[in-house]
């Protein structure tokens, strides 16, 4: 028993640890720039994106899928309701439509993977090229500025209120429900959840739905901290998975997984970024620093080499 | 070459502890040439531990070990190999998705290379040669793995190993994986192995098969090696009283005649499936024990998965009569109150990275929750006490994760989680496969307590002394079909079922 408890600590103290260092780190590196209000606050919104996709997005990774595609769905749903507010100067329709479109494109996902037979990943990968293209085509090169708009919104409390009632119900779910324990074996072993009356492929769809709504917010989200839309997808995808790693989950899924590490990495990822920025990194060593830590935790916590999960969905 | 009766492997005061359990306590063995040992005790006795140290799988935490006269500490399965420890692994030891011949050169892929490439025609003729020297000739090489069953696996494993010409050949628990023909096969190689003048190291529960064929049994018990029998001292009674550590009643199975209900809760009706049955029918009533027997290729796993809803039905039903309700998917059968234990213990009844709670709790999902629709933690964890309390399942607690068990420590997990269901229909498949006497009886008793309490039992079973012992009524499949039936009120006459069987 003891030996549980100390380990289900260090789980969640490593992370917790591992951000108060990276933020002593750059604070001392920063000469102290790094803590000014301004910097923090932005910290602070960006990383309420990445928490609240990647509790969302954990819903995925429990059952042993990988989605790398939000960060394009983030852009795509964003240039369509931006075109829908430039219409109509709608500020409620620009959240309704960007959420709508952020949740269905993602769900979409689901849906081609379970007609076509594909597995999620594959699906995700093929239709990122697709919004990624439909976006430049769509908006090119050009910018909606929908600052003012956004100005009122963004000094109100609402997307604190949002993302605190969004992580209760997700725990809930994910901790206390029938639901979050058949992810979790659906994730870790298809064959035998199947035998104990889990509906794998119903499972998962519920995983998508809720990643979905979540990532449906983000999108929301994103619009109200950039004041402006263009046609550029964010790096999205590959901070959700290193948000995921830092915070102390496998992405492989399975019995360990949780849906708060994310939110922990969330923080440590985008200090990560902020910080690198700040000291000067360009944006493409920072992708490579970030690459290489994601290999060493993935090594790290992988337990045994030989027995990493193999996948054999839908086959 | 060695000379008969050298000491070809010495084990020296070895202990192995997980944490706080004590796996081996201070053990010493010596294992000689041209002799086939067998390693015999109950679930969790250290029989496995000993076999994995020999063959590098893992390591000591004290003592020492000699291989020919030369200190032996192998750091890996593949060095022992290498080095003339060979090992046939209790749990799936190939790889599904590529083909046989892949898998039997596994990591020796450059004797087959010409130009710089590997000559797949080369390696299937060459891997057509190994099979057959052990006497295997059903098995296509080129075929990918994952389209044998599992006795058709084991044996690969076993040709892959006797490919390396092993000095000291290891099977762990492989025979309650194969049927009478796989075992034919495994018995030969192993004489084979003994005559000249190399060691068998033998790890299995079935006592009778251990006396045919092993010159000297060495007994375990709770870690410790309790004694070491030669041949003429081999009696049923001793080794089990050695094992067990008290006297054990000789009949385990039923002995009554209960007999069973008229009604009938599950029918297959005309049930035609991708591969093995067609047009199937049976019937199985309230309170009966239904076996299900025959060659490991008749069909009978299959029907297990097709019962279940785990096989897709192409044509005809399979019908839970009480409800008139037609069973197309593994969800309908478990909400029905169905339950199925598969012969893959460890791919499909157990998560094995999960704890034993997580196991058994899968089943309690819709039982333990409590006002809104939540799971309550607390009735969760009463719910896995109860079971492993009932059952007895040796662990350090709860949580512990299922792959650290013992396998009828596994198997027990999955007894519990049924149990636990209170299923009224539960679907075995070889339930008692791998698991020690002792665990046997107890399982034995469970599945009449259950008969008893007008349950119903499908059990499928390749061994012939249990279906006698335990069924009301026995079906004989032969090819995907019912070849004959037996009922338990006429006597079961092994002769005749056997004759029916091929």
């Amino acid at each position: 028993m003891g030996k549980i408890i100390r380990n289900r600590y260090v789980g969640i103290a490593l992370p917790l640890l591992l951000l108060v260092a990276v933020v002593i780190a750059f604070t001392a590196l920063t000469g102290g720039k790094f803590i000014s209000y301004n910097n923090l606050s932005a910290i602070f919104e960006q990383s309420l994106i990445v928490a609240v996709s990647a509790i969302g997005i954990a819903f995925i990774y429990t059952t042993g899928n990988i989605d790398m595609s939000v960060g394009s769905i983030i852009m795509l749903s964003g240039v369509i309701a931006g075109k829908v507010w430039a219409a109509t100067g709608s500020v409620v329709l620009l959240f309704l439509i960007s959420f709508t479109a952020g949740a269905a494109m993602l769900y979409l996902n689901n849906v081609l993977s379970a007609t076509l037979g594909l597995k999620t990943v594959m699906a995700a990968i093929l239709m990122m090229n697709i919004y990624n293209a439909v976006g430049a085509e769509f908006l090119g090169a050009e910018t909606i500025s929908i600052y003012r708009s956004m100005k009122e919104i963004s000094n109100s409390n609402i997307r604190l209120i949002i993302f605190a009632g969004l992580f209760l119900v997700c725990l809930v779910v994910f901790h206390f429900t029938k639901i979050g324990r058949a992810l979790r074996f659906t994730g870790g072993n298809e064959r035998c959840a199947a035998t104990v009356g889990i509906n794998n492929r119903k499972i998962i769809s519920i995983g998508y739905i809720m990643a979905s709504l979540a990532v449906g917010i983000a999108c929301a989200f994103t619009l109200i901290r950039n004041g402006n839309i263009s046609s550029v997808p964010s790096s999205m995808g590959s901070d959700l998975m290193l948000a995921t790693v830092l915070g102390g989950m496998s992405i492989f899924g399975g019995h360990k997984s949780n849906c708060y590490s994310g939110v922990i990495g969330a923080f440590i990822v985008v200090i990560l970024n902020n910080g690198l920025l700040m000291l000067g990194v360009s944006n493409t060593l920072i992708q490579g620093v970030r690459g290489i830590l994601f290999l060493a935790i993935v090594y790290l916590t992988s337990d045994h080499p030989d027995t990493l999960p193999s996948r054999n969905q839908f086959s | 070459m060695p000379q008969s009766h050298d000491v070809v492997l010495e084990v020296h005061d070895m202990c192995k502890n997980f944490g706080e359990t004590i796996a081996l306590n201070h053990v010493s063995l010596k294992i000689e040439a041209g002799e086939i040992r067998g390693l015999i005790g109950e679930n969790g006795s250290g029989k496995s531990t000993i076999s994995s140290i020999i063959s590098g799988m893992q390591r000591a935490t004290s003592g020492a070990m000699t291989f020919h006269g030369k200190p032996w500490e192998p750091s890996s399965v593949l060095y022992g190999m290498n080095h003339g420890i060979g090992m046939v692994v209790q749990e799936a030891g190939t790889l599904g998705n590529i083909t046989v011949a892949e898998n039997l050169f596994l990591g020796e892929y450059k004797q087959f290379k010409r130009f710089g490439l590997i000559d797949k025609n080369a390696m299937v003729k060459e891997a057509k040669k190994v099979l057959e020297r052990i006497g295997i000739r059903d098995i296509n090489p080129s075929w990918p793995v994952r389209r044998l069953d599992m006795q058709s696996r084991k044996l690969l494993e076993l040709a892959r190993i006797m490919n390396h010409d092993p000095d000291i050949l290891i099977i762990d628990e492989t025979t309650t994986a194969l049927g009478q023909s796989g075992r034919d096969i495994l018995y030969s190689v192993m004489h084979e192995v003994a005559e000249k003048g190399k060691t068998v190291l033998i790890i299995s529960h079935d006592l009778d098969e251990m006396m045919e064929h092993c010159d000297t049994l060495t007994i375990l018990r709770d870690g410790a090696v309790i004694d070491n029998l030669r041949r003429e001292q081999f009696e049923p009674g001793l080794v089990k009283r050695l094992m067990v550590g008290r006297e054990v009643q000789d009949n385990f199975y039923r002995s009554d005649q209960d007999g069973y209900g008229e009604e009938v809760v599950l029918r297959a009706d005309m049930v035609t499936t991708t591969k093995d049955l067609l047009c199937f029918s049976m019937e199985l009533h309230k309170g009966e024990i239904l076996g299900i027997g025959g060659l490991s290729d008749c069909g009978m796993h299959t029907l297990g998965h097709a019962l279940f809803g785990l096989e897709k039905v192409l044509d005809g039903e399979v019908v839970l009569a009480s409800q008139g309700l037609r069973i197309k998917s593994s969800e309908q059968a478990f909400q029905s109150g169905m339950g199925y234990i598969s012969k893959d213990r460890d791919m499909e009844s157990l998560e094995q990275n999960a704890s034993i709670l997580a196991n058994i709790a899968s089943t309690g999902y819709q039982i333990n929750r409590t006002l809104g629709g939540l799971i309550s933690g607390r009735k969760e964890r009463d719910y896995v006490k109860k079971q492993v309390k009932g059952l007895s399942i040796k662990c350090q607690n709860q949580y512990q994760l299922v792959k650290e068990l013992s396998g009828g420590n596994k198997q027990k997990v999955v007894f519990g989680k049924w149990i636990a269901y209170d299923a009224d229909i539960l679907i075995m498949d070889c339930p008692t496969r791998g698991v020690d006497i002792g665990v046997k009886a107890a399982m034995y008793q469970l599945i009449y307590e259950m008969k008893k309490e007008g349950k119903s039992i499908v059990m499928i079973s390749e061994e012939m002394p249990e279906l006698m012992g335990m069924c009301d009524r026995l079906l004989i499949l032969k090819d995907g079909e019912i070849n004959g039936e037996f009922f338990r009120k006429d006597g079961f006459s092994e002769h005749e079922i056997i004759e029916c069987m091929i």
